[in-house]
């Protein structure tokens, strides 16, 4: 193996400037999958909370007074269902950022498998519930707020209702969870890929 | 940026760069055959050391724990950049160039041409060989049984080898 003894001191011998760490620039311009999916969590999660602060206050700091309790009652509980989907947001950022970077392939591999078995038990039974106690609640916030209005209005408004939360569930919600999985999928497809290249000898 | 350095086991960010930085450029040359890739990938790699180095317990050596991360980002890049193949040079990329011109002889850039042209996973394994890294170590780098490691280091010298005098 003289060759590879040439090739040893070849790359042993070859000097190469390193350059300083810019942190900031490099976070701008390399996100990886895992930080992408990270991002997403953190940023929905933070969202869901400014919107459950700012509809606390709307019903109950600010200059508006509702007629109903139901009005009340139903800003509770969209608040409620925003700070509890903003938890579940945070928890996933938590579980994503556990994942260990410097595991082994193997390990590596099973973190991720572990935490995409989760997060499809999760979707399963997290929308649908997330979904009937929002629209529950607005089903509630309706009763004061329609019964205001003309007949023809509240058919109006119940018919964009209606159609806002089926885009946001079979457009939005599908293409989000899709967008996701596919980042969740390349990164275990890689590892896989990864894991057979070293079990092939 | 010290105050944030200091580990428990007393390693700094700082000294892991001083100490590892040109190893792991070469580690990533090796993996992308290119300079400019390869910086990006080193400077990645400092990141998320950074990121990760407060919950490092010390359960493996420094150097192993740090080459995991490299191994671990360069594959990450190199699945990104097969979907995308071209990525425009940032401007921080450019600032870098004229004081980073071709650091290597032909010959050099032959040889990372030649491991570039490996599976993903052996030009890790061979890079850290040519860097003679005791084989324990790699082995728990990549995670395979010491026996398994040195099986795949006989059949990458030999494909190493025929692949440079066949371009050389």
């Amino acid at each position: 193996m003289d060759e590879f003894e040439d090739l040893k001191k070849l790359w042993q011998q070859s000097p190469v400037p390193v350059a300083p760490v810019d942190t900031q620039a490099l976070r701008r311009a390399n996100a990886t999958h895992q930080q992408k999916l990270e991002r997403t969590q953190l940023r929905g999660a933070i969202l869901l909370l400014l919107t459950a602060v700012y509809l606390i206050y709307l019903g109950f700091f600010s200059r508006i007074s509702f007629q109903a309790m139901t009005t009340y009652v139903a800003i509770v509980f969209i608040s409620l269902c925003c700070i509890g989907q903003a938890g579940i947001g945070l928890y996933l950022y938590y579980r994503l950022r556990s994942i260990d970077v410097s595991a082994p392939v193997t390990a590596h591999l099973h973190q991720w498998e572990t935490y995409y078995a989760f997060r499809k038990r999760l979707i399963r039974v997290n929308m649908p519930v997330y979904y009937l106690l929002l629209n529950g609640a607005f089903a509630l916030y309706f009763i004061e707020m329609l019964g205001l209005l003309p007949i023809t209005t509240r058919l109006v408004v119940l018919v964009l209702y209606v159609g806002w939360m089926l885009f946001a569930w079979f457009v939005l919600g599908q293409r989000s969870l899709r967008r996701e999985e596919g980042r969740l999928n390349g990164i275990m497809a890689n590892l896989r890929t990864q894991q057979a290249q070293l079990g092939s000898d | 940026m010290s105050e944030r350095a200091k580990t428990v086991l007393g390693i700094s960010f700082d000294e892991l760069h001083a100490r590892y930085a040109a190893r792991i450029l070469k580690l990533c040359l090796g993996y992308t055959g290119d300079y400019a890739q390869a910086q990006d990938l080193t400077q990645e790699t400092f990141i998320r050391v950074w990121q990760q180095l407060p919950a490092f317990r010390g359960t493996a050596q420094s150097s192993t724990w740090l080459y995991r991360i490299a191994v671990n980002t360069c594959l990450n890049h190199l699945r990104q950049a097969k979907r995308r193949p071209v990525d425009p040079l940032l401007p921080q990329h450019e600032a870098q160039l004229p004081d980073a011109p071709d650091p290597t002889g032909e010959a050099v850039q032959q040889l990372y041409r030649c491991i570039s042209q490996l599976p993903e996973t052996d030009r890790l394994i061979i890079s850290l060989v040519l860097d003679e890294q005791p084989y324990a170590e790699i082995a728990q780098i990549v995670g395979v049984s010491e026996g398994t490691l040195r099986v795949k280091i006989h059949r990458i010298k030999h494909q190493l080898t025929s692949l440079y005098q066949r371009h050389g």
